[in-house]
């Protein structure tokens, strides 16, 4: 399974791939990266199979925001599931998300246990 | 109402008296030297006459060479033993002395030339003599003697069927009948006047009859004919190409009548050119009431500012003039003028000076009464040495009516006084009231601006919190936004480290499969190293990240709304929460929780949020202490941990206690407590934020936190919040 995380700090993905290295590691899953709502909209549009069923997005980025690339993600590709990992946890944010259409809301320090179930429901 | 007419008192005053009386004795005397020859003809002595009369009605510029003039004409008449032109001559004097308002020469001059008529049978002189008659005596306020003349006159014009003559009596007498109040009859005198008028060509006239009758219509507020009448007088002396001097008297009529008709800015048109042109021919019996009354009008329209400077110098002129009978009222405007403008030092000023302005005048009748009886006394004590040889009956008659009247002047003169005495009385009570006005105005003024400083203090106070709480916002948004970026970072530190933790696990199982050596041992050991270093890393990325998390909740907006609350069951419920926690936690003690909560406690609004935070706080902090209590305690000591919670109404006050059985707080720390990470847990276990934020909380809602504490035997912390009702 391919999802993709969008955070614009660089560390997410050295962070992500270790945690998740035994899936990586058995191809269970594929992770790709993007650093910015335009990055991974491009990524989006010029794919090639297999094709990215989750994103995961980081809400607070300079330019697009998370909120932003959500929208723009559910407008273009209605289905690939999108969830939130955000630092800002208030209840405008997780609203907003929610009601644009995100799968969940995973509020900063990531808990791993909780991703790695989400993920997991997904494989299967 | 009679001072709106023009005043015509003479301003040439008591100078002009002596000196004619001294010019008529040199000539009385020089009369009999100077014989002159009778050559000048007749004619020579009309056209003489005719110029007098003609220069009486303008100004005099050299009044020797006129007087002198006057008395040669009257010499030559005399000798021609023309009888028409002596009368004239006779006229002439009189006119001249109608400027003189104490003298009776007018009157002399004018018995004088009756005489004459009567005895050489002129009628037309005669009703002539009778109209100056009449003017001479109204000038003087003599109505009734006036009215007199005036009935003589018209009978021999009637006699002699003079229509002009009948008309200039019906004109005099409406003015006359203006005086004693009898409005309607004055005006019906003019109508007939009019009439008669109309056929002839003498439009001044006319127009004098005309602006009689709108004088007594505008009285009879009967506006719209007056002013129809009054313009009619001034269309008739324009087309006449009259002097502006009448025309000013007209003008001056119809502001009168504008002003009551309440058209005041057209009233105000009309007395500024009246204004104009007294000022033009110098003429200070009609600047000053066009002054006078151009202030009227603007106070009628309660513009007191743009009145004031026209009363003012209306009030300075009539000073310098001597010409005062309208003065006080003048002061009665302009102190009215002040007190609307709330000059109210002006404004009494001007009232004293108007109530000195009415004593003065008092004072003066009684003075002319003094004086006009003094005169009587004297003449008649001339008349005694005269008329000595006349029978002594009669004598004493004279001298029994002389005390007689003497009597009833001093019961008049002691009247008046009695009457001044009063009024200056009532005058000194009317100022002592305006003081006691002022006084209690100033008081007003003195405790509005007391509470106007207690006001502004109590602003300056809220200003000074709002800063505060604006810069602790600030501070806040600040500490939240530092807060954010430090925990991105920190996430990192804390993931890393754990995923160090799990590599080194795994590192272990590859290392299983590798055969026993010492380099191996030396490995496993730094690895163990390298564990419990990372473990150190995580425990102490965990501990800045709950200050951060405290940090968060620290600065958190009041954006709480504050509400009524039951604050009884708030703590019920929160203290019950905390000690749930509690159990459930790492320090789980037995605590006896003892609620003393008064059923009637008022509910103060507060931010349900906010306080139930403080509670939390602060019975978390008491379960700390009595955990701690019970650690350190000997075996033999029988310690059993108590919270209780209290609430009581005190000064519009709500009071809720949080007291714990602990070992409290150590006299040094007592003003520390409440500072911003300051904290007596032991390693990692406070941040040192609790009680600094419950602190906030509480002075956010206007109340404050108070700390009472004892060490030792029977020990004990107590936390009192203090909330305004």
């Amino acid at each position: 399974m391919k999802i993709l995380i969008v955070d614009d700090e660089r560390d997410v993905e050295t962070l992500f791939r270790q945690k998740f290295r035994k899936e990586i590691r058995s191809k269970t899953l594929h992770l790709n990266f993007a650093f910015s709502g335009q990055e991974a909209l491009e990524f989006l549009e010029h794919q090639e199979p297999p094709k990215v069923v989750y994103v995961f997005s980081d809400i607070n980025m300079p330019g697009m925001t998370g909120l932003e690339l959500l929208e723009r993600i559910k407008q273009k590709f209605p289905k690939i599931s999108v969830s939130m990992i955000s630092a800002y946890g208030d209840s405008q944010n997780y609203n907003k998300a929610m009601n644009s259409g995100a799968k969940e809301f995973f509020t900063k320090p990531i808990n791993f246990d909780s991703l790695r179930k989400e993920i997991e429901s997904l494989i299967e | 109402m009679k001072n709106i007419r023009h005043t015509n008192t003479s301003i040439f005053g008591c100078l002009l008296q002596k000196y004619c009386q001294l010019i008529i004795l040199l000539l009385i005397g020089a009369s009999g030297f100077s014989q002159q020859p009778s050559a000048e003809s007749n004619q020579n002595i009309e056209s003489m006459l005719s110029s007098i009369s003609e220069q009486l009605q303008g100004t005099i510029t050299d009044s020797i060479q006129f007087r002198n003039s006057m008395f040669r004409v009257l010499t030559l008449a005399k000798q021609t033993q023309n009888n028409a032109q002596l009368i004239k001559a006779y006229h002439n004097l009189a006119t001249w002395h109608t400027r003189n308002p104490t003298l009776d020469s007018t009157i002399y001059y004018l018995d004088q030339a009756e005489k004459i008529s009567k005895t050489h049978k002129l009628p037309l002189l005669e009703a002539e003599t009778f109209l100056k008659k009449e003017t001479a005596y109204k000038q003087r306020g003599l109505y009734g003697k006036a009215m007199t003349e005036n009935f003589k006159a018209l009978e021999s014009f009637e006699a002699i069927n003079n229509q002009l003559g009948i008309a200039k009596s019906y004109t005099r007498l409406c003015d006359l009948l203006y005086f004693q109040e009898k409005y309607a009859e004055g005006a019906e005198y003019c109508q007939k006047a009019i009439t008669i008028l109309k056929e002839l060509n003498d439009p001044k006239e006319l127009a004098k009859s005309y602006r009689y009758k709108a004088d007594n219509l505008l009285i009879l507020e009967r506006y719209d004919d007056a002013l129809n009448d009054i313009n009619n007088s001034i269309n008739l002396l324009k087309n006449a190409g009259s002097g502006e001097p009448e025309l000013a008297r007209n003008y001056n009529t119809r502001g009168n009548i504008y002003k009551y008709m309440k058209r005041y800015d057209d009233a105000i048109t009309e007395y500024k050119k009246c204004l104009e042109i007294a000022k033009k021919h110098n003429l200070s019996q009609g600047i000053i009431p066009a002054l006078g009354n151009i202030g009227h009008v603007y106070r009628l329209q309660e513009k007191h500012s743009e009145a004031l400077p026209y009363t003012l110098d209306a009030i300075d002129l009539m000073k310098k003039s001597g010409n005062t009978p309208n003065l006080k009222e003048n002061y009665a405007h302009t102190s009215g003028s002040y007190e609307a403008l709330e000059q109210y030092k002006e404004a009494l000023k001007y009232e004293q000076l108007y109530s000195e302005a009415r004593v003065k005048e008092l004072e003066q009748i009684i003075e002319q009464l003094e004086s006009e009886l003094q005169i009587k006394y004297e003449s008649a004590k001339k008349d005694e040495t005269i008329e000595s040889q006349d029978a002594t009956i009669d004598r004493q008659r004279k001298t029994q009516l002389l005390y007689i009247s003497l009597a009833a002047l001093l019961g008049i003169i002691l009247f008046g006084m009695y009457f001044t005495i009063r009024n200056i009385r009532k005058k000194r009570k009317a100022l002592a009231l305006l003081n006691k006005e002022l006084a209690n105005k100033q008081h007003a003024l003195a405790e509005s601006n007391n509470k106007l400083k207690h006001s502004l203090n109590e602003l300056k106070a809220t200003q000074s919190q709002l800063i505060q709480s604006e810069k602790l916002a600030s501070l806040g948004q600040l500490a939240a936004g530092i807060a954010h970026e430090i925990k991105n970072p920190l996430n990192f530190v804390n993931n890393f480290s754990e995923l160090n933790l799990e590599l080194i696990d795994e590192i272990h199982v590859e290392l299983e499969k590798v055969p026993s050596s010492p380099e191996k041992e030396d490995i496993i050991g730094l690895l163990e190293d390298v564990v419990s270093n990372q473990k150190k890393i995580h425990q102490h990325g965990t501990r800045a990240d709950s200050i951060v998390k405290s940090m968060l909740l620290h600065s958190r907006g009041g954006n709480g709304i504050k509400e009524p609350t039951d604050i009884n069951a708030m703590l019920k419920e929160y203290i019950n929460l905390s000690f749930h926690a509690m159990r459930a936690g790492k320090k789980a003690i037995n605590v006896t929780l003892d609620f003393q909560l008064d059923d009637t406690l008022k509910k103060p609004a507060v931010i349900m949020e906010d306080v139930s935070r403080v509670i939390l706080n602060l019975s978390n902090n008491a379960f700390d202490a009595m955990y701690e209590r019970i650690k350190d305690k000997d075996s033999s000591e029988n310690y059993h941990p108590k919270l209780t919670v209290r609430t009581y109404e005190d000064h519009q006050n709500v009071v809720i206690e949080v007291e714990d059985n602990g070992n409290g707080i150590p006299q040094d720390f007592k003003d520390k407590i409440l500072m911003p990470f300051f904290t007596t847990k032991r390693g990692t276990e406070g941040t040192g934020l609790g009680l600094s934020i419950s602190n906030d909380i509480v002075k956010s809602h206007g109340g404050h936190l108070q700390i009472d504490s004892k060490q030792g035997d029977n020990s004990f912390t107590k936390f009192k919040i203090i909330l305004p009702i």
